[in-house]
Order: C-alpha cells, then sequence, then structure tokens
C-alpha cells in the first residue's frame, strides 16, 4: 500500500563529494558549543600566565613550566621530606606486583599527564606531561606543554631526557592510563619508549587495596580530601573538561582555562608525594594510634600475607578479628587468620579459630575441623559427630545457599561422612552419641 | 548403509510423501582428486600429515598451498567438509617452522568457529613440537589474560568486531605482533557481504594501514562458500587482486537429494501444510531405520516446535528422549558441547538446529540432513546440506518448502540449487556513511598524512569535511583525530548510518538486554510501536520507540501474527550513473533521495494473510540517499498494453455496509465539485468518489472482518467527475500491475544478491513527474547503498525472465503474498496483467495464462466508484 509520488531531478547532474557528504544527513559529532560562538576576548599569552618559558628548535614548539618546592613544604600535614625518611624496602613492594624491586623516590619521577581525550589508544595524546623529582634544594615540578599536535615530538624528546637514568615511576592510575599512552605517543612517533623494565608504583592501585572498604572512593580528589585533608583552589578544573580546554585553546587561542590545567596537573603530582608518604606510614605501623581510622586491618593483613610477610599479617588479622567493624569483618577476618594459621602448620590454633566459628555465616569451618580430625587426628568419631553437624548446618541455612550450591555440598559431606565411617568400620570405632540427622 | 537405503525406499513407497516430491536427484559417489605435495612446503608437515594418515594433498589443497607459498593472495572455494582448513594452516605452520617469530591473524565471523579452530591448530602446532604461542581474543578473553596474549601471542584467532574495536585503535600495544604479522587469514569470506562486509573491508584496509607502518605486509588467504562472485568479492574486501582455487578435490559419497513442497491447502492465498509437521514424517522415517539426522529450522520458535513435536514421536517409538536435541543460539555452551559430543559419538541420534550449527562447528559426519523451510542463501543450503555425509559414505538431504515466495521458487526451479550459483555476494567499501566512519577510526589510529590515500573517494574531501566538524584537524602536514572519545566504540559494523537504534528487551523479571541495532533507515518500518519484530527467530512486540535516543523497547512474544507497515514513499534521482535502453524499456542506476513517511501498520495473521487491525503510528518523516534502479516502460510499450486491454481496471462491487453514507458525506466535504478539475455537479448526475488506496488493498472478506471501515474512511476517499476519475481508474490499474512486477522482483532479488528481503526497497509510480512514464523503482533500503541495486542493472534481463516463472508457476488463483501480492476475486485479471506486462518488457507476444475459474471481461469505461 505505497503511494509513490516520484520527482526526477534533473538527469546527469553529478554532485561533488561535499555536496553528498552534506546531503548524507549525518549528525555532527561536535556541535559549536555557546561560547565558542561568542566572540573571542582578547587573550594573554601563556608565558604571561603560567610561569615558564617556551622552547623553540627547528620549527618545533614546547613550553615548560618548572617550580621548585622546598622540601620543607607542607601537604596533607606532611612535609614532602618526609617520604624520603621511610626505607622503601619497607612498603613499597607491598604496592607492586609480583617481583618488582622496590626503588627510592628519591631517584624516581612521579608522573601525571594530562590528555586530548578521555578514551585509552592511539589516537589520545598527551599534550601536557607533568614530571616531579626530588633534587638537592627541593621537589621540583617539571611541566611540558605542546601547542599543537605537530609539537609533539619536542615534548617527546624533552620528556625522554628527563626520564632517563631514573630508577622508578610513581604515579596514580598510571599502570592502565597514563603509562599505556606515554608509551603509545613514543611507538606512534617512532621512538623508543623511556623507561623500559622501569618498576612503576601506581598510587590509585596500592589505595584501593588499603582503602576500599573504609573510604567511599579512591580517586585522587576524594583521597586528598579524607586521607590529606586538603583543598585545592578555586583555579583547578576538574578532569572531564580539561580535553575541550585543550582544543580552545588550539583552535581558537583561549590561554586562560589554561591556568587551571597547569595547577590541576602541579597539584596532582604534589598531592602524590604526600599521599604516598601516607600509604608508607600505614603500613609502616599499623598498629600505632595516630591513624587509626585509616588502617583497615584486614585489608592490611591481607597486603602483608601477599607480600610474605605473614608475621605482621598474623597481627592484623588478629586485630581485624577483634575489632572488626561489624560481624562481616570480624567472619572475613577469622577464615583469612584459620587459613594462615593452616598454611604456617599452627593446626591447633587455627581449629581454635574454626570451633569458635561454627554455626556462623559458612561452613568451611566445619569441614575444616572434620579434615583436620580425619587426616591429622585420625580422630574418625569427632570427624563423624563434625560432619553430621555440618549437614545440619546446610539444612538449616539451605535457603541462603541456592539449589546448585547446597546440592554440590551435600554431595560432598555424604561422600566425606561414608569414607569416615568406613574408617571406624575398619578400626573398630564406635560412634559417638548424637542427635543423628538425616 | 543399509539404514538408510531403506529409509530411503519406504520414503519413495510412502503415498503421501510420494506424491509431494517435486526433485528426487541422485549424486553418484565422485573419489578424491589428488594433487602433488609442493616441493615447498617443509619435510616435517609431510610426515605430521602421514602421521595423520593424509599421504597425498587433494587437488585444492595441493594448489592453494602452492599458490600460497608462491606469495600470492588467495581465495578457495570448495563445498564443506573438503579440508579447506588445511590449505591456510599448512602455510601458517610451514611459516611458523622456519621463522618461530612470524605472526599470523585468523578472523572468523563467529567466536564459536575461532574457538574450534584454535583446537585444531593447537594440536598440529603441538604435533610439530611448536611451542608457538596460539591464542585466540575476543569478547569471551578474561581481562586477566589479555595482557598476555598481547605480549606473546604468535597466531591470533578473532572476529572483525574485536579487530575493530579492540585491537586496532590499541595497535602500539600490539606491535610486536604488526610488525611480524605475515598471514591474514579470513574463513566465511561470503558472511562478509552487504553492510557487514562493506564495513569489514574498511576495517581490512585499517589493518593494511598499521602493518605497514611497523613494515609488514601481510598475505591474504580467503575462503568462501560457492557463490557467483568469490574472485570480485574477494578484490573487492582485500582491495588487491587475488588467485582462485575451484577445483574441489575431495572424495564425496553418494548422495541424494529429496525436494518435497508440502500440498496446498488454501489456494486464494497460495498457502501450504506447514514444513514443520511434514518434516515430521521424514524425521521418523529415518530415525526408525536408525540414520543419524540433523534438521535445520528457520528460527527458534519453529525448532522447539518441531522437537516439541519429535518429542512427542519419541514417546511412542521408544526412542531415548535424550537421542532428539535442539541445538540453536541461546542454549549454554556446555549444553551446546555436550550436544556436539552426542552428536560426534552417536548417542545423539537426531539434533533439530538453527543455522548455529551450519558454520564449521565439528560434530562429525551424519547421514541425512533435513533444511525445514530454504535458508535464505543457496550457499547457505548447500552447507546445511553438507553436514550429511562425511567422506565416502551415502548421505541423503532433504528440503521442505515453506509457502514463502523464496521457497517456491527454489522448490520448482531446482537447476538454481544444483547448477552454477547465481548469488552474489555483494558490498561497497566506499559507501560514504561506512568510509566516513572508518576514516575517522583510522585517523584516530594514525594520523593521515597528506597525499596519502584511503578507498576510492578524495581522502583531502573526507578530512575537509570532518575538520569542519571539528573531528580532525590538520596540523602541520598531517591530520590528527581531535574528536571525543575513541570513534570505534561508536562505530558498528552492523549498521551503515553510525546513529543507530538500540533494541533492548525487557524480560519479564525487570532485566534489560540489548537484542540489537537498526539502522534509523529501517527502523521506522520495522520498530515503531507495536511492531513485532523478528529477530533470530524470537519476535518482540515494541513497546516504545524513543526517537531521539534511539532506544526501542521489546518485549519478546508469541503471537500468531506479523505487521506490515503502510507508508509513502517518494523518490528524487539525484545522479544518473549508468543507463541502457532496451526496445521497450529503459533501466538506469545511480543515487536518489528516498523520503518515506509511516503512517500507520497492519496486523496480518500468520498464514492465512487475514487482517486484524490497524495501528497508527507518529515518527518524523526520514530520508536518506541510497543508490537505486530504476525500470521505466517506453511510450511504445505503454500503448501496446493499452491496445491489448493490458491495463484493466478492476471493479469492486461491494463496498461494504454504510458505503452510501460514507460516499455521500464525500461529496458533501468537498462541495460537490471534482477535486481535480474543479468541475461542478451536473443536475442529476452524482460525481464519483474514489478510494486514494484502493479499496481491495485492505482485503475486506464480508463477515470475517471490518477493513471496509478503513477503506471508507473520509480520509481515504475523494470526489472526482466521470472524466477524472477515468484517468485515476486508470493509473490505478496500472499502478496495481506496476506494483504487482515489482513485488515479484522484491522476491527474487534476495535471489541473486545474496541480501535480506528488508535490504531492498521497491516502489512504483505510474507517472514519474519528468519522463511521464510508468516506473518502477528498486533501491537500496540502507542509506548510501551497498551495491545492490547497482547489480540489478545487470540482472535486469534475468530478473524479467524468472519473474514471468514466478507468477505462472506460482499456483495461487489470482495472485497471492507469494507473487504478485493478494488479489482476491476482485481482481481476476492482475495475474495475466502482470504477465502481459513483462512479456511487453521483453519484447514477446503474451504468452497465455489461465487462470482457474471464468475469466471476467471487464470494460474500461467503468460505472461509478470503480477502485
Amino acid at each position: 500500500m505505497s503511494a509513490c509520488l516520484v520527482a526526477l531531478a534533473t538527469l546527469g547532474w553529478i554532485m561533488d563529494l561535499r555536496t553528498r557528504l552534506q546531503r548524507m544527513n549525518l549528525r555532527r559529532d561536535a556541535p559549536a558549543t555557546p561560547s565558542e560562538l561568542s566572540p573571542r576576548p582578547a587573550q594573554p599569552p601563556l608565558e604571561s600566565l603560567v610561569e615558564g618559558q617556551w622552547v623553540v628548535s627547528s620549527g618545533s614548539r614546547c613550553f615548560v613550566a618548572e617550580r621548585l618546592y622546598p622540601l620543607e613544604h607542607f601537604c596533607g600535614g606532611l612535609r614532602l621530606l618526609d617520604l624520603l625518611t621511610l626505607r622503601p624496602q619497607e612498603w613499597m613492594p607491598l604496592g607492586m606486583s609480583g617481583d618488582s624491586p622496590s626503588f627510592d623516590p628519591g631517584n624516581a619521577a612521579f608522573i601525571d599527564i594530562e590528555t586530548t581525550g578521555l578514551a585509552r589508544g592511539a589516537g589520545t595524546y598527551a599534550f601536557l606531561v607533568g614530571l616531579g623529582f626530588f633534587v638537592s634544594q627541593g621537589f621540583l615540578v617539571r611541566q611540558y606543554f605542546m601547542p599543537d599536535y605537530a609539537d609533539e615530538d619536542m615534548l617527546l624528546d624533552l620528556v625522554a631526557r628527563d626520564l632517563a637514568g631514573k630508577t622508578g615511576l610513581i604515579s596514580f592510575n598510571g599502570r592502565s592510563f597514563d603509562w599505556p599512552i606515554i608509551e603509545t605517543r613514543y611507538v606512534l612517533a617512532r621512538r623508543e619508549p623511556p623507561c623500559r623494565d622501569t618498576p612503576h608504583l601506581d598510587l590509585l592501585l596500592f589505595s584501593r587495596r588499603l582503602w576500599r572498604r573504609v573510604l567511599p572512593s579512591c580517586a585522587l580528589s576524594s583521597l586528598e580530601r579524607s586521607v590529606l585533608g586538603i583543598d585545592r583552589d578555586d583555579i583547578d578544573v576538574p578532569s572531564y573538561l580539561i580535553p575541550q580546554m585543550y582544543q580552545d585553546y588550539v583552535r581558537r587561542g583561549l590561554t586562560q582555562p589554561l591556568v587551571g590545567v597547569f595547577y590541576h596537573n602541579e597539584m596532582d603530582l604534589i598531592s602524590m608525594v604526600a599521599l604516598a608518604t601516607w600509604v608508607a606510614r600505614v603500613v609502616s605501623s599499623p598498629f600505632g594510634q595516630e591513624h587509626a581510622s585509616l588502617c583497615d586491618h584486614l585489608a592490611l593483613g591481607r597486603l602483608y600475607e601477599s607480600g610474605g610477610r605473614t608475621g605482621e599479617a598474623l597481627l592484623a588479622y588478629q586485630v581485624a578479628a577483634q575489632r572488626g567493624r561489624g560481624r562481616w569483618e570480624i567472619d572475613a577476618a577469622c577464615k583469612r587468620l584459620s587459613f594462615l594459621l593452616k598454611r604456617l602448620g599452627r593446626y591447633d590454633e587455627a581449629m581454635e579459630v574454626w570451633r569458635r566459628k561454627m554455626d556462623g555465616a559458612e561452613v568451611y569451618p566445619y569441614v575444616e575441623l572434620a579434615k583436620q580430625l580425619e587426616h591429622r587426628l585420625h580422630d574418625y568419631a569427632g570427624a563423624r559427630r563434625v560432619t553430621l553437624q555440618a549437614t545440619d548446618w546446610v539444612q538449616r541455612n539451605a535457603g541462603r545457599l541456592g539449589a546448585s550450591r547446597r546440592r554440590r555440598l551435600m554431595a560432598e559431606l555424604r561422600h566425606r561422612l561414608a569414607r569416615v565411617e568406613r574408617l571406624m568400620a575398619r578400626t573398630g570405632t564406635q560412634a559417638e552419641t548424637t542427635t543423628e540427622v538425616t | 548403509m543399509q539404514g538408510l537405503q531403506r529409509a530411503l525406499e519406504r520414503i519413495r513407497l510412502t503415498e503421501g510423501l510420494c506424491r509431494n516430491i517435486t526433485l528426487w536427484r541422485v549424486i553418484e559417489a565422485s573419489p578424491a582428486e589428488y594433487g602433488e605435495t609442493p616441493s615447498a612446503l617443509d619435510p616435517r608437515l609431510v610426515k605430521m600429515l602421514a602421521a595423520q594418515g593424509i599421504q597425498r594433498l587433494y587437488l585444492h589443497q595441493s594448489l592453494a598451498v602452492g599458490a600460497i607459498l608462491d606469495g600470492q593472495n588467495v581465495v578457495v572455494v570448495t563445498p564443506t567438509a573438503s579440508g579447506k582448513t588445511l590449505c591456510y594452516n599448512l602455510p601458517v605452520l610451514d611459516a611458523l617452522l622456519h621463522d618461530d617469530e612470524t605472526c599470523a591473524l585468523y578472523m572468523f565471523p563467529t567466536k564459536a568457529l575461532a574457538h574450534d579452530q584454535l583446537n585444531t591448530l593447537q594440536a598440529s602446532a603441538g604435533a610439530l613440537g611448536l611451542a608457538t604461542p596460539i591464542a585466540s581474543y575476543d569478547g569471551d578473553t578474561p581481562t586477566g589474560r589479555r595482557a598476555r596474549v598481547r605480549r606473546s601471542a604468535r597466531v591470533l584467532l578473532t572476529n572483525p568486531d574485536m579487530l575493530h574495536v579492540g585491537i586496532l585503535p590499541n595497535h602500539a600495544r600490539w606491535r610486536g605482533f604488526f610488525g611480524k604479522l605475515r598471514y591474514v587469514v579470513i574463513d566465511e569470506m561470503h558472511q562478509y557481504r552487504g553492510i557487514f562486509g562493506s564495513h569489514v573491508a574498511n576495517v581490512l584496509r585499517r589493518l593494511e594501514r598499521i602493518c605497514s607502518f611497523y613494515g609488514s605486509e601481510p598475505q591474504f588467504v580467503t575462503c568462501s562458500a560457492t557463490i557467483a562472485n568469490p574472485v570480485d568479492l574477494a578484490k573487492r574486501l582485500l582491495g588487491k587482486p587475488v588467485t582462485l582455487v575451484s577445483r574441489n578435490g575431495a572424495p564425496r559419497g553418494k548422495r541424494t537429494f529429496v525436494f518435497y513442497n508440502p500440498p496446498v491447502v488454501n489456494r486464494e492465498l497460495g498457502l501450504r501444510r506447514s514444513a514443520i509437521v511434514e518434516a515430521r514424517a521424514f524425521v521418523e522415517c529415518l530415525l526408525s531405520n536408525d540414520v543419524q539426522t540433523l534438521v535445520f529450522t528457520t528460527s527458534r520458535l519453529s525448532t522447539e516446535l518441531l522437537l516439541a513435536h519429535l518429542r512427542d514421536d519419541a514417546q511412542r517409538a521408544v526412542w531415548s528422549p535424550q537421542a532428539i536435541r535442539g541445538y540453536r543460539g541461546g542454549y549454554l555452551p556446555t549444553e551446546r558441547r555436550s550436544i556436539e559430543r552426542g552428536l560426534r559419538e552417536g548417542t545423539v541420534r537426531c539434533a533439530v538446529a538453527t543455522n548455529a550449527l551450519e558454520l564449521g562447528v565439528d560434530i562429525g559426519g551424519l547421514s541425512a540432513s533435513i533444511m525445514v523451510g530454504y535458508p535464505g542463501t543457496i550457499a547457505s543450503a548447500w552447507q546445511q546440506a553438507g553436514r550429511a555425509g562425511r567422506g565416502l559414505d551415502d548421505s541423503a538431504a532433504f528440503l521442505v518448502a515453506r509457502s514463502s515466495p523464496l521457497d517456491q521458487y527454489i522448490i520448482s526451479h531446482p537447476d538454481y540449487f544444483f547448477g552454477r550459483s547465481p548469488e552474489h555476494a555483494l558490498i561497497d567499501p566506499d559507501n560514504l556513511h561506512v568510509l566516513l566512519s572508518h576514516v575517522k577510526c583510522a585517523s584516530f589510529e594514525l594520523p593521515f598524512a597528506e597525499g596519502e590515500t584511503y578507498g576510492d573517494e578524495s581522502l583531502e574531501d573526507l578530512l575537509g569535511f570532518l575538520a569542519e566538524g571539528r573531528q580532525v584537524r590538520k596540523a602541520g602536514s598531517r591530520w590528527h583525530w581531535t574528536g571525543e572519545g575513541c570513534p570505534a566504540y561508536g562505530t558498528s559494523l552492523r549498521t551503515a548510518d553510525p546513529v543507530s537504534v538500540a533494541i533492548v528487551a525487557q524480560d519479564k523479571d525487570g532485566g534489560r538486554r540489548t537484542v540489537g541495532q537498526l539502522d534509523r533507515a529501517q527502523t521506522s518500518l520495522l520498530l515503531h510501536q507495536g511492531a513485532i519484530y523478528l529477530h533470530d527467530g524470537q519476535q518482540y512486540l515494541v513497546e516504545s520507540l524513543d526517537w531521539d535516543a534511539g532506544l526501542a523497547l521489546v518485549q519478546p512474544v508469541e503471537v500468531d501474527y506479523y505487521t506490515r507497515t503502510s507508508q509513502s514513499t517518494r523518490i528524487e534521482i539525484e545522479r544518473v550513473l549508468e543507463e541502457t535502453s532496451r526496445p521497450n524499456f529503459c533501466v538506469a542506476q545511480g543515487e536518489a533521495t528516498v523520503t518515506w513517511h509511516v503512517a500507520g501498520y497492519r496486523r496480518v495473521r500468520l498464514g492465512s494473510g487475514e487482517h486484524l487491525g490497524w495501528g497508527e503510528v507518529d515518527l518524523p518523516e526520514q530520508q536518506m540517499l541510497t543508490s537505486a534502479c530504476w525500470i521505466t516502460l517506453s511510450d511504445g510499450v505503454v500503448e501496446r498494453l493499452r491496445d491489448q486491454g493490458g491495463w484493466v481496471g478492476d471493479r469492486v462491487e461491494d463496498r461494504g455496509p454504510g458505503w452510501q453514507r460514507q460516499r455521500d458525506l464525500a461529496r458533501r466535504r468537498d462541495h460537490y465539485l471534482c477535486r481535480w478539475c474543479g468541475a461542478p455537479e451536473r443536475p442529476g448526475r452524482q460525481h464519483h468518489v474514489h478510494h486514494i488506496v484502493p479499496f481491495r488493498d485492505f482485503a475486506w472478506v464480508p463477515a470475517q472482518n471490518e477493513n471496509h471501515r478503513q477503506a471508507n474512511r473520509l480520509a481515504n476517499l475523494i470526489t472526482l467527475c466521470p472524466n477524472c476519475h477515468r484517468q485515476a481508474e486508470q493509473h490505478l490499474a496500472v499502478q496495481s500491475t506496476l506494483s504487482g512486477l515489482g513485488r515479484v522482483l522484491g522476491h527474487l532479488i534476495p535471489l541473486f544478491l545474496m541480501c535480506d528481503p528488508r535490504d531492498v526497497g521497491i516502489a512504483s509510480d505510474v507517472q514519474a513527474p519528468q519522463t511521464g512514464s510508468p516506473t518502477i523503482f528498486i533501491y537500496d533500503r540502507i542509506p548510501g547503498g551497498v551495491g545492490l541495486s547497482e547489480q540489478v542493472l545487470s540482472l535486469c534481463d534475468e530478473l524479467l525472465a524468472r519473474a514471468a516463472e514466478l507468477v505462472r508457476g506460482c499456483q495461487c488463483a489470482f495472485g497471492c503474498p507469494s507473487c504478485i501480492g493478494p488479489g482476491g476475486e476482485s481482481n481476476r485479471e492482475a495475474k495475466p496483467q502482470v504477465l502481459r506486462l513483462i512479456a511487453a518488457l521483453r519484447g514477446q507476444e503474451p504468452l497465455r495464462c489461465s487462470p482457474p475459474g471464468p475469466s471476467s471481461s471487464l470494460s474500461l469505461s467503468a460505472p461509478d466508484d470503480v477502485v
């Protein structure tokens, strides 16, 4: 039922590509913003707004801003210098994966970049690379800014020179964002990426492991407020606006908003020093009083355990098991504590924990006790009793377990029961008199 | 195989089955044809093959391996189960043996296929003692493993979507891989057609660009099912010449093909008995003779229906219910694996599957396959039939036809199935929508340099256009991406328009999941509120469509009707690219702007075609620039048809209750003036009242439906003087003949162009304003077009010949949905008129077509109220 009206346009008239593109009715992805439509106010040159200078070489330009902070500079209640007083090997390995060696923050580079987009991938450029290092007179923040896309080479050159010889990198979310982008930039420029195989400490990952459960957010701005207790100036800009501000500069020469971008980047670097110090302190003296509110001992215990520091791990779990915030944390701490004890061969202590945790929210204390009784103590009657108690527990908690998990558990328990009873028969052990459970 | 022979014998002797068998063809066994093992092949590989029991390579394998080792880009076209995998695995393994840093990329259309091939390849590499990391990389790869795959994989198995969105935009993290990339293997190439293929061609362009950045120039090996144009497709897809290997050397057992056309149950509508019901008889015959059987259906729904029937049968026949299994998308992977294993081991005797099983997945050799309904393309049909009969065993394949036009065409023209494939897989990598999307993606991946080229259009202009939209910026001599985010994330390989509509299903428990995406161009036709949308065999009711947000909320339903929109379409030719004249018509191809507006839709009962109701929709008018082809009738042919009485109007006597009243209301509304020429009524002679949309189109059946109410709405009526009415009515007669032919062409085009019927739009007009001649338009219902209508130009004569066959061969009485559209008693001349038109176009004498029943003699000067 198609009523069709046909209008033949002039035959043979050839449209050019531009006209065809316009006719395609494509939504332009970037509509003009009101600020773009308004006349551009007179813009002061960048060097009059941000302290720094232009470096020019063979037609390529880069703006370099530098600021030296004294070592006694206070940030988040700490001096920048404090980080250097802590022994790296005591805290750093806990924040890095696997076999990364610890390194001296005094000879490392703090790094933070601002990008042309928020996506990872080959088309995102780092237009501002901020680096921070400890130097003899203080902490030096150096920022490299590329004024246009064609000037990237110069920026990469200067950054590589600064990074040469650094024995470590410290960043916030750099492992998955900043550093892959930096590497990609060098690859695309057909240059060797700097700092190959240099150990990299990502403070976001470290903070998450420590504080995920005690802090509402582990974003840097939120850590600044809740851990470091600092507030930024009004000129700071939110990260998500930064790509647009760069476009405004490149296309329309708007320099004013860049002041906030440089400030934002610089503050990120300074905060990283303070954050690193806090993290180091928390893990170095977890049982002191001065930062009790920031100590999640369960999380600390897991950090120590994965770092092979079992003594501290046991201590931390014990603290969490006693002082945990709520039932869940206490249960979790007991579980980890008991398994660590078991791993260390301290079976009696482990069994003590399991006995205490019977009739809790999980079935493992019964199962573990039964294993100990059966395999180590050859107390088959005891093992049988505990296994029966376990089946009882499963039936009482049937609603929470879900059908398939319940079936699996019951099958396992029945299997164990049958084995234990066979062993009892073979060894002539008498069953204890307990309430029989079907 | 004794069982199979017994089963075939029984089918042949069963009166009820035998009567409806339209074809019984036996293809005798053919022996293997071997070729030389290429001397360049590493002896370790020859040894490995010998260990697997392969002493010699089949002819196509030897030719393909030889050509690949010789450095050529190759396309291999051989049937299912002919050992295609070896054609590409041997050269890849050979390269790995010589240099363990060599890399290869395998691209499969589905994840399942990639995983299947992963196992094969790993086994071969293991047998050779190669420690080369071989990995798949797709949506199922756990995040934790991805970094390791990126770092270490030398052979990577992936799919086009992952390459497009996951790998290419992050190429720097794959630099080791791209730098050493030697082979790109593309299996199931014929799947890359239409808009999907056009996108994939661009993904490959981007891949090559990245490879050349890292200094590699990979060689391409592609495999395809049999289609008419494998070399052309490969050339367009890869952008380079290819060597064709198509001489199949694999042996084949004796195969019996049986085509079965269920008996007609409704002549008017051309309806036949349900294919699902009929298929049961075959399954019963085969299973009771212990023949392992695979049944293919075209939708999930029919899979479940048939399965339920078979389970009933199983109870009676005391087969184990576990011996009969379903297999379709939506089953859990573990469930699927267990069914595949059951099929291989023989514990599963019958599987009812959708085309999910068609591709590659190894299920061993079965003895029989039954297609319940033609699967849409001949290539697919062969792949399904090829699932039966591995090696030299005897096998049988059955096709049970449905009532649909394509099924009926295939079943009555078996030469299409057995002859040279007529199917063209078409793509247009330079479709402007597609091209522009990928220019964005490519500029994100690497800035374009001045003077660089990409595709066949002017890159400078494309980048200039993007620069105006502030998505790229020219700095120095290069164009840099400055848009927001990564453009690949916003580019679906399944739609032309970057702004597509997401189809989101709301399940009963409130959960939401995305079912698919649709181009805006098809949205108003398929996803308007109230529409029944069919996806992967499941029916969904469209609950709401948010045009601006690009979101259609749907709900899975099971209903016995479908929906059809009624729309008005306007076509404006923008540029003519090619034009050829025939004696009786002129056919041209070019670009056109199609404007359409959907005003309402009808609910039509499945099967009977009965109209169940009418719904209105409120959607904006839409427009797209696309490619089109149009056939314009010459003046001579119009004259001749007029002389032959070819343009006969049809008359309908009964307009339903209340007609007189509506008629008077219309005349009063129009102030008793002719709406065309303005003439007032003369005393004693009333003007006529004309239906704008013909009355008969509403398919009113007295006492069965109320459709006359819709037809007799005032909005559908117009007052005309007798003179003007005669013109209008003649237009309508021509219009209905033209649209009848258009409809037939619409049925046939998918047969040649491997497209979904809804990818092609058909419109016709009695008087195209400029030429003033009757014209049929065929256009790509895909923004920018993918070359479908372009191909129609060269296929035009063939299509007209087939159209005549189809109409003549259709067993309906006066036109049905399977041929020219429902005509009904009211227009007994519709079929002969379309046939006369085709004959006139082809310059032939009109062929006699005698519709059943007395032929009507209608005069041109119709009385009042002719529609």
